[in-house]
């Protein structure tokens, strides 16, 4: 046990609350506006000032470096303090905006009281900038609405799959009523709000996160669970960090999830949000577990449906062309309304990465020789 | 005949026009100052500016959308939407240092009436502009993230350093994130202040005097102990497991560096990374030895 872990919060300096709040925040993924302003040393971009209220918590979940039960330094900020650090960062244009979560001040509905004078205080001053807040499970409908009227977005993080595994690993909530009924309340004020706003604030959609490789879920179910979430919340784009654990919890002897798995996750969600796929068209590339492989998603599509290639560039439809491992929206785009397209430098030059688009094209005609082709004119 | 235009969307767009309307024109543009004095001496009466000409009278009185639908009358309902501004293309080109306007007009008319034609660089030419408005944007955006401006007083002021004339939209940009405060951009010899309106101008941007820049500075600097503390939150978003020198390098390029201190520190990090070592564990491992 470390001699820090008992300072009270009026012996801590703010530069001390400062690192130990927004530490608490540097597993939240929330990089939704235009701007970034700085990268770390891990290459995630830095938008937003991101800090907690407070990490003193009463929630008990196992995987969470701020669970009650853990022995670790706390530390709270104020309304003020949050307030003008956000100002400072942002007058000197290292931040866009803030991101605001917290630990559960007793119960979700004071915590979000606490989060909603922050985010009043801000407004009130003036602020003009971007302002998200991570919601408890549980905040009460409304709170959401009054939260509604100042951030930019808001939204709770789903952390997993399904009631099972939710109420295993956070023990104090309940997923279908305090993670998805609140999910679905704010997929409908946001649509409201977007309806009737007059002023310039962007509300934006829907988000959660999940933690990747938590209790062994598959990854079909992972994308499943989102593909069914952008359908009914209005998901646009969720977020997905590994599980690493955290000393001091229940689940500090489970492995860590490999990094790759969440750059997959995150190419398989981008494949149902931009290029139409449903989870169902995943399936022939899932191995016996339901886990996707190391591979580029979009590139194991196209070798589990051989039959669709090589597309034919000047007559494929839209999803032909966005089926192909190269061509994303942008450059399918580009391709239908181009003039015939005669050579290879046309296409890089409309951004089509054609090394890796090659094997699976035709253009006036020709088309790289297969292996399998090759064997079958030989014998 | 010489016809003489201004160089902006106005101009280039009128040009277009022109030159379908007569075939044995020359054009040239204002700001091509040596070239067009050299012309006026030598033919002075052969030029027409923009104008005076008879021909542009008409044309002065149409607004730019009417304009651009006369340069680009195929209308194609499935055409890219987000892409679809010529406008915002050639704005954006002209600032760009190696930009011709001649070269851009014949690109336009290559368009045959296409605007999406100008987002589909499938040719040499249209890739080379195309370019230039990504260079130009670029160069802008490098901006928006990486300068840090000081505040004196109730001004904020930022230096700059642009090779494309980019300045002006960076200052609109701050002045538009920061609506209640003044904002001063410096880039070499060219000042801009942004929210005029809070100082009395008529414009929200508009290019001033740089000393008038210099006796805005004169209020205490309220920065001071800012990067300490950006530092403190900097380390404190870093996962020590998760370190990608190599992505880092690319997000945060070695050219940031030239933004803003604040921005070479961060830079700096990204190569050496974060030490998380405190004078506790300092201590711990002196024992050690």
């Amino acid at each position: 046990m470390s001699s820090d872990t008992h300072i009270p919060d009026v012996h801590r300096t703010l530069q001390e609350r400062i690192r130990l709040l927004s530490a608490g925040t540097k597993y939240d993924s929330c990089n939704q506006t235009a701007v970034c302003h700085a990268f770390g040393p891990d290459g995630r971009c830095i938008q937003l000032y991101k800090t907690l209220l407070t990490n003193h918590c009463s929630g008990e979940c196992l995987y969470c470096p701020n669970r009650s039960m853990r022995d670790t330094s706390r530390a709270s900020l104020s309304p003020e303090e949050i307030a003008k650090i956000t100002w400072s960062f942002y007058r000197k244009n290292a931040i866009e905006g803030l991101f605001l979560s917290s630990g559960i001040i007793g119960d979700p509905e004071n915590t979000a009281y606490r989060q909603l004078e922050v985010v009043t205080l801000l407004r009130e001053q003036g602020f003009n900038g971007y302002i998200h807040v991570r919601l408890m499970p549980g905040t009460p409908k409304h709170l959401l609405e009054n939260i509604s009227e100042y951030a930019n977005k808001f939204g709770i993080n789903a952390e997993t799959t399904s009631s099972v595994n939710y109420s295993h690993i956070c023990p104090n909530f309940d997923y279908q009523n305090d993670v998805l009924m609140r999910l679905k309340w704010i997929h409908d004020m946001v649509r409201r709000r977007r309806s009737e706003h007059n002023d310039t604030r962007i509300i934006g959609a829907n988000d959660t996160q999940f933690v990747v490789g938590l209790l062994n879920e598959p990854d079909r179910n992972m994308i499943q669970t989102v593909n069914r979430f952008m359908n009914r919340y209005g998901l646009r784009r969720p977020y997905f960090m590994s599980f690493d654990p955290v000393p001091g919890t229940p689940l500090e002897k489970e492995p860590s999830s490999p990094r790759w798995k969440e750059t997959r996750l995150y190419q398989a969600s981008y494949l149902l949000k931009d290029y139409g796929l449903k989870a169902r068209d995943f399936d022939p590339i899932f191995d016996d577990t339901g886990n996707l492989t190391d591979d580029d998603p979009k590139i194991l599509l196209a070798a589990a449906n051989p039959d669709m290639y090589p597309v034919d560039i000047n007559s494929a439809t839209r999803h032909e062309l966005l089926m192909v491992p190269g061509i994303g929206p942008i450059s399918a785009e580009r391709i239908i309304h181009a003039d015939t397209i005669s050579s290879e430098q046309e296409l890089a030059r409309i951004g089509v990465a054609v090394s890796r688009a090659r094997p699976y094209i035709r253009i006036q005609g020709k088309s790289q020789t297969r292996l399998d082709r090759f064997w079958k004119s030989g014998s | 005949m010489i016809m003489r235009f201004q160089r902006n969307v106005r101009g280039i767009l009128t040009a277009c026009r022109a030159t379908e309307k007569y075939n044995d024109i020359d054009i040239i543009f204002s700001d091509e100052r040596s070239l067009s004095t050299q012309l006026i001496g030598y033919a002075e009466n052969e030029i027409e500016t923009q104008r005076s000409s008879s021909f542009d009278t008409l044309w002065d009185n149409c607004s730019i959308s009417q304009l651009v639908a006369a340069v680009f009358f195929r209308n194609d309902p499935g055409a890219i939407d987000s892409y679809q501004s010529p406008v915002e293309f050639i704005e954006t080109v002209l600032r760009h240092r190696k930009c011709n306007p001649l070269e851009l007009v014949g690109l336009l008319k290559k368009c045959k009436g296409r605007k999406e034609m100008l987002y589909i660089p499938q040719y040499r030419e249209g890739h080379r502009y195309f370019r230039y408005m990504k260079e130009v944007k670029k160069e802008f955006y490098h901006m928006c993230m990486f300068t840090r401006p000081e505040l004196f007083g109730n001004v904020l002021i930022a230096r700059v350093s642009t090779d494309h004339r980019t300045s002006d939209m960076f200052c609109q940009w701050l002045a538009r994130k920061n609506p209640d405060i003044v904002i001063g951009v410096i880039d070499k010899n060219i000042s801009w202040i942004g929210n005029g309106n809070l100082l009395g101008f008529e414009s929200q941007v508009c290019e001033v005097d740089p000393s008038f820049l210099v006796d805005l500075q004169s209020g205490d600097n309220a920065d001071k102990g800012l990067e300490d503390l950006w530092e403190i939150y900097y380390d404190s978003q870093y996962i020590s497991k998760r370190r990608n020198r190599k992505l880092a390098s690319r997000m945060q390029p070695a050219i940031s560096a030239n933004f803003s201190t604040m921005a070479k520190n961060d830079r700096y990090r990204v190569e050496k990374g974060t030490g998380n070592c405190t004078l506790d564990e300092f201590s711990k491992d002196c024992e050690n030895l």
